[in-house]
């Protein structure tokens, strides 16, 4: 078995790291690409008079977007569609979405809290207006359960893990495709292949 | 011919039948005619169905509104495109192309095993049978394509506009292919539980299979996501809506199944977890049939409410036991023949990326039935949208996509700490490197930069791994660069088509991570010649125009699309509103400007012609484009590892020494 000189082993690991590095370059170069041009630019819309919105109008325009999108994000449209008040708005042709935009955004100018709202709306709606449930009382199942079940699933792990190593003594099974592989072996294969071509 | 199509349905449920009884006759008697017989009756169930298909088909297309289905869904002025895919439009169709995709399968399996695995058949074809028995009967007594109406209308109530895009030809289609594919591994093994033969026989017998129904899922979970992004209505490519759950559930646990299996197949490891994973994989297929038709969650991709519900729940339950119950009589032969050496191994990873994939399984359902749950116990209404899904499937996908980076980093046995960092310097130096850059371009949004950085060291290591692929082919064989990477997919495709695949899922998540951090809208009216800025475009009202077709009435608006700099012309944009015949509400085509970079997304809300005035919502939609093509190349290394090829044993084992070459480096 021959190992390979040493000054090849040092030129293909360099020559592995800048391959590796280019293409990782390449890949933030690709990466950056989308990402900039998208930032979020300063909203240019021609003012606007006839959205059908009423006074509503110069509302939604002028809130803080920061809030207005989290709420919209997070409470749910009614019209039916089981979509959130945000994906509604863009992927349906909804009226109800717009209109309830339009009081989350009045809330906001009226200065009330993230909390605040979301209590108006749930008055108003039902909890079903929430696009999640609360982590609180029974609600808390549908969190905590997940990971519940997650853990749960470590631990059979862990507990199969530490089986198999008491076991291992008795395996009398050859392990088949796992052999241990290093530079003696492969320069093995490769005069093995080099032959038989 | 409709009496045919009636005749033929009803005689597949009685052949379906047969075919059960006979088939465990065969068992009983170790006759092997009876067992013969049995998948001869698959065969003819596939005749059945399909000469029911073609009547429904041809009813269809000659407009015989005698039929309550085809004057339900279609009309004189649809399309013949559309006609045609209004067969599986309905509820009572699509059952139908469940179950003819089903019978043709079930064929395929009679004829690809008529000389092997003759003692796993009985039982499969058994299993087969009872499985078409289910559909063909919803058919028969529930669901009839074929029941008639006592007054001819003049005129069909028309395919839903929503429905009018090319993705209703191909979405359901292939969701269907998947999801009635993922039958197939079941019934081989509920036979290998049966009959105790648990060894690999089954295993490869359905790892094609099991390929393919996962491929034809990603396809259709990829097309549908790509049809409800450009047809308004159906809320965006991905909504984590209840049947878009029960969709991505199989395919999650398939490709849990398809990594586990490796295990079996290579140590005759974790049977046991195989065989549940195969049956959950197929009882997911059927819970999603039951979400989608039941009427238990809302969901705006759910069929009309139906009473076909308990009886897919009750066959849910019947599955449910009889596999619990097989495996748990099989354990002590489910047992590992191996042990797994060290914690800290590709086997292990394997085992903790399975894990995963199951918990995210499990989240996904726990939240999809979470408001059925909370209504029983509370009487109360709670929904369960996106904040929570991207709450807690997101941690969890986030530990799978680190697993997929530090997998292939890991040897087989037993990884040793100097080789895992030697592996590891590489990629960990990209990620850091992709730290740094995007800490630089992108303020806030701390989430989306981790994320970024991780996504630069998993995509190293993929890369790291083909070119120690291709060094090694290099060396061993003197191919060039080009040759030796193509040589990799021809001659290891299991491997490195899966690398293809997490890259790909790489790309897609990539994709829906930039465009959810990044995506921002404008709202504005014009009048014609008025302008608005959104984003590093300006658009320009050119005209409101209408167009009249049999079929609809729409208000086209054409916008020109400048850059915002250099007020130089880079597109033109026809957004419009259809107002359909029969449909009450009007529906909105929307105009995209799609670019490697963003896309621009445009909504016509209002249009008035006369005032020359139309209110639109704008819409910049960052790295979609990235969603796509992620989608296109998961699926495009899933087909490099599903496609059949037949090659010379000494490249096999050449290419096996390849393979573990470069993995042990």
């Amino acid at each position: 078995m021959l190992g390979r000189p040493q000054r090849h082993r040092v030129r293909a690991s360099a020559l592995g790291r800048t391959f590796a590095l280019s293409l990782a370059g390449a890949a933030v170069w690709l990466l950056a690409g989308p990402v900039s041009p998208g930032l979020p630019a300063p909203l240019h819309g021609t003012p606007m008079a006839a959205r059908g919105m009423g006074g509503m109008t110069h509302a939604v325009l002028h809130a803080p977007r920061a809030s207005l999108d989290e709420i919209t994000s997070r409470l749910m449209c009614t019209c039916g569609c089981s979509l959130t008040l945000a994906a509604c708005e863009v992927s349906m042709a909804c009226s109800i979405a717009p209109r309830m935009k339009a009081e989350a955004a009045a809330m906001i100018e009226d200065g009330l809290s993230t909390d605040e709202i979301f209590d108006a709306f749930v008055a108003d709606y039902g909890e079903r207006v929430r696009a999640a449930p609360t982590k609180s009382g029974f609600n808390l199942v549908a969190w905590v359960f997940p990971f519940l079940g997650l853990a749960v699933g470590v631990g059979f792990v862990v507990i199969a893990l530490v089986k198999w190593r008491g076991r291992e003594g008795d395996s009398a099974v050859a392990d088949s495709v796992s052999v241990p592989v290093d530079s003696k072996y492969l320069a093995a294969i490769e005069d093995e292949v080099k032959r038989g071509m | 011919m409709v009496a045919v199509g009636r005749f033929a349905i009803l005689l597949a449920l009685a052949v379906s039948l047969y075919g059960v009884v006979a088939a465990l006759v065969g068992v009983r008697t170790r006759r092997e005619k009876a067992v013969r017989s049995a998948e001869d009756a698959l065969r003819a169930v596939a005749i059945c169905l399909t000469v029911a298909s073609i009547v429904l088909f041809r009813a269809l297309l000659t407009h015989d509104f005698s039929l309550e289905y085809v004057a339900q869904y279609s009309s004189r002025s649809l399309s013949v495109f559309y006609t045609i895919s209004s067969f599986w439009a309905g509820q009572a169709g699509s059952l139908m192309l469940w179950a003819w995709v089903l019978a043709l399968y079930a064929a395929a399996v009679a004829h690809q095993n008529r000389h092997k695995n003759r003692d796993l058949m009985p039982y499969v074809a058994a299993t087969l049978s009872a499985v078409t028995l289910l559909f063909t009967f919803l058919l028969a007594f529930s669901q009839n394509p074929f029941a008639s109406l006592s007054v001819i209308p003049a005129d069909g109530q028309g395919l839903n506009p929503l429905l009018q895009n090319y993705g209703q030809f191909f979405h359901p289609i292939t969701v269907y292919m998947g999801y009635v594919g993922f039958t197939i591994p079941f019934a081989f093994c509920i036979a290998a539980l049966a009959t105790g033969n648990l060894g690999d026989a089954w295993v490869k017998t359905v790892r094609k299979w099991t390929l393919w129904a996962w491929l034809f899922l990603g396809i259709g979970i990829v097309f549908g996501g790509r049809w409800a992004y450009v047809e308004l209505g159906w809320g965006g490519y991905w909504a984590w809506d209840p049947v878009e759950n029960a969709s991505l559930m199989p395919w999650l646990v398939g490709t849990a199944y398809l990594h586990s299996v490796m295990i079996q197949e290579k140590k005759g490891m974790l049977k046991i977890w195989n065989v549940s994973l195969a049956v959950g994989a197929f009882v997911l297929a059927l819970f999603g049939t039951f979400l989608t038709r039941s009427g238990i969650v809302s969901s705006v991709h759910a069929f009309a409410e139906s009473n076909v519900g308990p009886y897919l729940i009750a066959a849910i339950l019947l599955v449910v036991l009889v596999s619990g119950w097989l495996i748990v009589y099989r354990l002590p032969e489910l047992r590992s023949e191996a042990v797994m050496e060290s914690a800290f191994s590709r086997e292990a990873s394997f085992l903790l990326n399975n894990l995963l994939l199951v918990a995210i399984t499990f989240a996904v359902f726990w939240g999809t039935m979470f408001p059925v749950i909370a209504q029983a116990v509370r009487g109360v209404e709670v929904s369960v949208g996106p904040p929570f899904f991207e709450a807690v499937v997101g941690p969890i996908g986030i530990a799978l996509i680190a697993l997929v980076g530090v997998c292939p980093l890991l040897a087989w046995r037993k990884a040793t700490g100097r080789n895992f960092r030697r592996n590891f310097r590489t990629p960990f130096a990209a990620g850091v490197v992709a730290l740094g850059v995007f800490l630089v371009i992108i303020k806030g949004h701390r989430g989306l930069v981790g994320f970024l950085a991780l996504s630069a060291f998993v995509t190293t290591t993929i890369l790291v791994e083909f070119y120690r692929g291709a060094k090694v082919r290099r060396r061993i064989r003197g191919e060039g660069w080009t040759k030796a990477l193509g040589r990799l997919f021809v001659f290891s495709p299991r491997r490195y088509g899966g690398y293809l695949v997490h890259f790909g899922v790489i790309l897609l998540v990539l994709g829906i991570a930039i465009h959810m951090g990044f995506k921002h809208e404008t709202r504005a009216t014009l009048k014609i010649g008025e302008t608005a800025r959104v984003g590093g475009y300006t658009l320009r009202l050119d005209s409101i125009t209408t167009s009249e077709t049999p079929a609809k009435f729409a208000l086209v608006a054409k916008l020109t699309v400048l850059d915002a700099k250099t007020n130089k012309r880079i597109g033109l944009m026809r957004p419009e509103k259809a107002f359909y015949e029969n449909q009450e509400q009007p529906t909105t085509e929307v105009g995209i400007r799609s670019t490697v970079v963003e896309d621009l997304y445009v909504i016509i809300e209002s249009a008035d012609p006369v005032r020359r005035i139309a209110s639109f919502a704008f819409l910049v939609n960052p790295a979609v484009f990235w969603v796509w093509f992620g989608g296109v190349i998961m699926l495009g290394g899933g087909l490099i590892v599903a496609w059949p090829m037949r090659r010379p044993e000494k490249e096999v084992s050449d290419a096996r020494e390849t393979a573990a070459a470069s993995s042990a480096r």
